[in-house]
């Protein structure tokens, strides 16, 4: 078989398949929206720092970093337990969340935002 | 070996050598364009001279249906794992795509970040080898594409290749069995979902293979032990396993690779993954299953309930995501006691694997049922390309010998 039929017919097959991916998840999902919200308060997190969150999205708070792989932009991932002061709340719109009442609590709120699913709130411990 | 072939099992070495020089000039402290003109470098002499010794003419002896037919059956096959891919793929992968994988690579993906790979949670395993890791952070800066569309795309085309590597190595020594095998495989939804989840697990798979069927030529071409050397050298770098498998197929093929002088050629294909693999595990935490080893090892050892946890897994195992396998492995002695010869070395090669992932779960010191159920089904993906491969060989032999 010749070398650059059998090449083509693969990349072929992966540039379908590529399409087919992009396709088939161009709805935003959880991750993206908050990857997105998450892009817009970049600048309040320096390098190094670590991103407590604290959300009532189910399963998203069993691994920090777990969480913070796909929440979170590149410069928010890199753990330093020294810098940990920095707090995300996510909650769902119209649930009810009490660990926002005491988070708040000695804390300043660095910014707030929302979309159509998620609100977030950025607190840093004083 | 046809150029097609060997060009296929060139792309995963140039994905593994562009993945140790990304890596060692993160270290190094290089410029990105830098490493991209080594990667381009390595690139234009490792297929050139390679190919030219290795490769045969692509058609020679073969008669226009046989030829004919091994289109329709590439292009059939292509359409099939397209289309069931389309049905399976996850978006952004499974657990450890997500957690050790992907998640390392955007330790890679800056400079400035790499110095905290290692202090992450221990839970991330900072200690795993970096071929994909690196490969993901490589093209993403390479084209600009910060998302999970480059690990779908790397995940896929390895994903891609197995099945067709094996096909274009079986198909010129008989058509029929190289199809089963083909077909056997790009229809397997178990075998399918872990590559489309973007585990190591299936490119550790497709270099391990890729080994067995470069050392086909080795006896003849030293520059095929070049290529095998850089190929047992990726699979070190793709999971720590891999240095297993690796050490292994190099005791079960020594006179191959190292003897009339070949042993040279080995040391150069296989001296850049060595020392990146040295750069990286001077750095790197310990492997918490090696840490892990101590005066209890003695008392798991000899634990008999560990034997029969892990023996049941394994055929739980293989009567469920691996019936071709079990079917082959029964077959095989057959074969063997029907030709009056000796099981190939390769598969024996290949059971010793088996046998070390087993003592590796006897002496591991997590908990034994969570490690087994969490991996093992993994775990045997890495020889099941290699295992089907080496049977399929066995099995056209066979039919040469009653004159086909």
């Amino acid at each position: 078989m010749k070398n650059w039929v059998v090449l083509i017919l693969l990349a072929l097959s992966a540039c379908v398949a590529t399409y087919c991916y992009t396709v088939k998840f161009d709805k935003p999902t959880d991750v993206d929206r908050i990857r997105g919200a998450m892009t817009s308060m970049n600048k309040y997190f320096p390098l190094g720092a670590r991103l407590v969150l604290k959300c009532d999205v189910p399963g998203a708070d069993l691994f920090p970093e777990y969480v913070s792989y796909y929440l979170t932009p590149v410069k928010l991932i890199a753990p330093n337990p020294a810098g940990n002061d920095t707090t995300l709340l996510l909650t769902s719109l119209g649930s009810p969340n009490g660990t926002t009442d005491t988070m708040f609590k000695n804390s300043a709120v660095l910014c707030q935002y929302k979309d159509d699913k998620f609100q977030y709130v950025l607190i840093r411990r004083l | 070996m046809q150029k097609s072939l060997f060009s296929i099992m060139w792309l995963p070495i140039l994905m593994g050598f562009a993945s140790m020089l990304y890596y060692l000039s993160l270290v190094v402290g290089l410029p990105f364009i830098v490493t991209v003109l080594l990667v381009i470098v390595f690139g234009y002499f490792s297929y050139r001279w390679p190919c030219k010794n290795i490769s045969n003419a692509e058609t020679t002896g073969l008669g226009k249906a046989r030829i004919g037919w091994s289109y329709a059956i590439l292009v059939a096959g292509l359409i099939i794992i397209t289309n069931k891919s389309f049905y399976i793929e996850p978006q952004y992968g499974y657990w450890d795509s997500w957690t050790i994988w992907n998640y390392h690579a955007k330790f890679l993906q800056q400079p400035d970040y790499r110095k905290f790979l290692f202090s992450i949670n221990p839970m991330m395993h900072a200690d795993y080898p970096l071929y994909l890791c690196s490969s993901i952070a490589f093209l993403r800066r390479l084209t600009g594409c910060d998302n999970f569309v480059v690990p779908f795309v790397l995940g896929y085309c390895i994903m891609l290749l197995v099945p067709v590597s094996i096909f274009l190595a079986l198909y010129r020594r008989n058509l029929p069995v190289a199809a089963l095998i083909f077909f056997l495989i790009i229809t397997d939804d178990f075998y399918l979902e872990r590559g489309l989840g973007q585990y190591a697990d299936v490119p550790l798979a497709f270099l391990f293979l890729c080994a067995f069927i470069c050392i086909e030529e080795a006896g003849k071409k030293p520059a095929a032990v070049l290529a095998t050397a850089a190929l047992l050298g990726c699979c070190a770098w793709v999971k720590n396993e891999g240095n297993m498998l690796a050490g292994i197929f190099i005791l079960f093929n020594f006179k191959t690779l190292f003897a009339d002088g070949r042993w040279k050629y080995f040391l150069a294909g296989i001296a850049l993954p060595v020392l990146t693999l040295i750069v990286f595990k001077s750095a790197a935490p310990a492997n918490d299953i090696v840490e892990g080893q101590g005066t209890k090892t003695g008392d798991l050892l000899m634990d008999g309930s560990r034997y029969a946890l892990v023996w049941d897994y394994l055929t739980y195992n293989f009567n469920h995501f691996y019936i071709p396998i079990k079917i082959g492995l029964i077959i095989y002695p057959i074969f063997c006691i029907a030709e009056k010869r000796w099981p190939d070395r390769n598969i024996l090669a290949l059971l010793c694997c088996l046998l070390g992932y087993f003592f590796v779960y006897i002496i591991t010191p997590k908990g034994l049922d969570w490690h087994v159920h969490t991996s093992m089904d993994r775990v045997i993906i890495q020889l099941m390309p290699a295992f089907m491969y080496i049977m399929a060989l066995r099995f056209s032999r066979l039919q040469f010998s009653l004159g086909d």
